[in-house]
């Protein structure tokens, strides 16, 4: 019986930093031994879907698709990243009815961080009134209610993005970290660590 | 002030109020700043009142039957032997500084019990301790390691062997672990912040009260007037309170600041040996004969005929051997709560070594916690209201012992620690009814983030 992965959806508007922390958290992983698969939103719309636009229909049967090949590939041992805004709840939640081991990563930063950042220039086009349809500026995005993790980009090194995630899959079960992962959690607490504790502990009456 | 930009926590462990309240206020000038120009009063701790679970129960606002463990050491129910200590891997709940990650406030958490193995958080850690050695990786993040030893000259985990008879030895070895400590924060404050929460646990007080409190309390069976450690507590509260004063300069304005301890201290009258107790009121049996006393073994029990053993401390926790619960057990499942009630009444019976009946209190976990109470005890005693501990050990002459078998120690735990919150409103005046469960929920409303549902503490109010 192989050992699900979890399912990560980061989300956030664009520019609030999903893909940059996806990516650091691949990277630990896999330096961990893990099966990983990062679905970008983008590229996978390029390349699975590229006739889907960004129409409400478009982007529903695109966080589908993405859900989709969540449960399918966790179910077989990949812990899977999916970076993709999902601006509907419903989006994330049907997500996460289909995947048993679901973790959503809420990355979030004021507008005029994401404005700045702008690492595709969608901003930069939207001020130039050439696109309409940025979630969060022009189109709604609904915030997670409950997320597993909220990730406030601005106020957060990457490394302590990524490190918290990794922190939640932990806490969550869902990864059995060896310590090696630079996440600080050192679940490589050894027997003998242990055995120096209990001896202490033995000495001072307390065992 | 209900809200602010920072929270300091300075945490004395074991701080007993009247001491610090009453006694030694007039030695205390930055407390007694705090407390005039904030609220003071009794901070319940949690049952039991002991270090863990209670600095857990503070910052996850959860009681031990949610958080699923009683003790340093806690038992698996269903096995005899084996036990298990209960570190940060074992707290599967948020505690304030997660809570405050996740919304981009940053923390320096420094010596909080159960902090180790460290995990990732939005700021810095340094672990408590349940630190096996300096030599692990007891910082987070890691690199912080080397600065804590470079400033400290030498981290130190903890006074090793604090029961000792070689008191000078111990106060020296107090000392210096708390000098070592304030370096360490002063470092921590000036060279990595800017914080939002800065926490702080000195273990030092503990420490310090169970050597020496026979030294200070005239109520003690064991005082001698003059003694050379007459002041000794006070001296070291005394140095406690020049430090917070250095703590609050270097925290700035804005910051609200709250001094706690997680129980208060009293005097031990004596120890109450609770497996003697047991093998003579024909509820334990053991293999062997003893020939003198020896530590208890679950593994020189023999099952067939024992319904209870239990663990000391300074609180008892008793174990009912159950059947289709433990591998041989003969208290049958449908008698469990009659058995127990009967070990209530037994318990709650014992006197001390003049004949009087122990004001005892045995308590059953459903009674006391919310939880599932995951491998609780049957029953947790507080011998005569705590001011006797429980000895574990088997074959003593008699049933009260007033030398532990632990080493020197003099002090018990109290139910009731200290709780100082400033600035506020209503300054000057006392807070009544608070307990540690309500320290996480005020520091998230302090700093403005939601309290989550799940947390079962209050707000304290200020106003």
């Amino acid at each position: 019986m192989v050992e699900p992965g979890a399912v990560v959806w980061f989300t956030g508007v664009p520019a609030s930093g999903k893909s940059t922390v996806a990516t650091l958290v691949e990277e630990k992983l896999r330096a961990m031994g893990c099966l990983v698969e990062n679905l970008d939103a983008d590229e996978v719309r390029q390349n699975l879907s590229p006739n889907l636009g960004f129409t409400p229909e478009a982007r529903d049967e695109n966080t589908k698709r993405l859900a989709w090949m969540g449960k399918i590939l966790s179910r077989n041992g990949v812990h899977v990243l999916i970076a993709a805004v999902a601006p509907m709840r419903y989006y994330r939640d049907r997500a996460r009815e289909w995947c048993p081991r679901f973790v959503e990563v809420f990355t979030t930063a004021p507008f005029e961080v994401c404005k700045e950042r702008d690492p595709k220039g969608l901003y930069a086009r939207g001020e130039r009134g050439e696109i309409n349809d940025i979630a969060g500026w022009h189109q709604p995005y609904e915030e997670p209610e409950n997320p597993e993790v909220v990730l406030p980009t601005h106020e957060l090194d990457l490394e302590t993005c990524a490190n918290m995630v990794i922190a939640k899959l932990r806490e969550l079960g869902y990864l059995s970290c060896d310590g090696g992962c630079g996440c600080g959690c050192d679940d490589g607490y050894t027997a003998e660590e242990q055995a120096k504790v209990e001896e202490r502990l033995k000495d001072l009456g307390y065992m | 002030m209900a809200k602010a930009q920072r929270v300091l926590v300075v945490g004395w462990d074991s701080a007993p109020p009247k001491e610090l309240f009453e006694d030694w206020r007039k030695d205390m000038p930055n407390l007694d700043r705090l407390m005039n120009e904030g609220v003071h009063g009794l901070l319940r701790s949690t049952d039991p009142p002991i270090t863990v679970p209670s600095w857990c129960s503070m910052m996850s606002s959860r009681n031990p039957g949610q958080l699923g463990f009683y003790g340093f050491r806690n038992r698996r129910v269903g096995e005899y032997t084996g036990k298990w200590i209960a570190n940060a891997q074992a707290v599967k709940v948020d505690r304030v500084w997660d809570i405050l990650s996740r919304y981009g406030k940053r923390s320096c958490v420094f010596n909080v019990p159960q902090t180790y193995p460290v995990k990732a958080i939005n700021g810095v850690m340094i672990s408590s301790f349940l630190t096996p050695s300096t030599e692990s990786d007891y910082t987070y993040p890691k690199s912080l390691k080397a600065d804590v030893e470079r400033v400290s000259g030498g981290y130190i985990i903890d006074v090793d062997e604090f029961r000792t008879e070689d008191k000078a030895w111990l106060l020296d070895q107090i000392y210096q672990m708390t000098e070592k400590r304030f370096k360490v924060a002063q470092f921590l404050m000036q060279e990595k912040g800017p914080w939002d929460f800065f926490m702080m646990v000195y273990m030092g007080p503990d420490r310090l009260q169970h050597g020496f409190w026979k030294y200070i309390d005239k109520t003690h069976s064991k005082y001698e007037p003059g003694n050379p450690f007459e002041n000794a507590a006070r001296d070291y509260y005394v140095l406690l309170d020049q430090q917070l004063g250095e703590l609050i300069a270097m925290a700035g304005p804005d910051t609200r600041i709250f001094v706690v301890s997680d129980h208060g201290a009293k005097r031990m009258d004596g120890s109450f040996n609770v497996n003697d107790w047991l093998i003579q009121e024909g509820l334990l049996t053991l293999k062997e004969p003893l020939t003198g006393v020896r530590r208890f073994s679950e593994e020189d029990v023999d099952w067939s005929r024992t319904l209870a053993w239990a663990w000391g401390g300074y609180y008892a926790r008793i174990f009912m051997n159950v059947q289709g619960r433990e591998p041989e057990g003969i208290v049958p499942a449908d008698q469990y709560e009659a058995v127990r009630d009967d070990l209530v009444r037994r318990l709650e019976a014992t006197t001390d070594h003049t004949g009087r009946v122990m004001r005892t209190r045995a308590l059953k976990p459903q009674d006391i916690f919310t939880g599932p109470c995951n491998d609780a005890p049957d029953l947790f005693v507080y011998f005569d209201d705590l001011y006797w501990r429980a000895g574990q050990d088997v074959g003593h002459d008699s049933l009260h012992s007033f030398d532990t078998e632990i080493g020197p120690d003099d002090s018990v735990h109290d139910y009731d620690g200290i709780l100082v919150m400033s600035p506020t409103g209503n300054a000057g005046s006392r807070v009544e009814g608070a307990q540690v469960m309500d320290i996480a929920p005020t520091i998230l409303d302090t700093l403005g983030v939601p309290v989550p549902k799940e947390m079962e503490g209050k707000i304290i109010a200020t106003d």
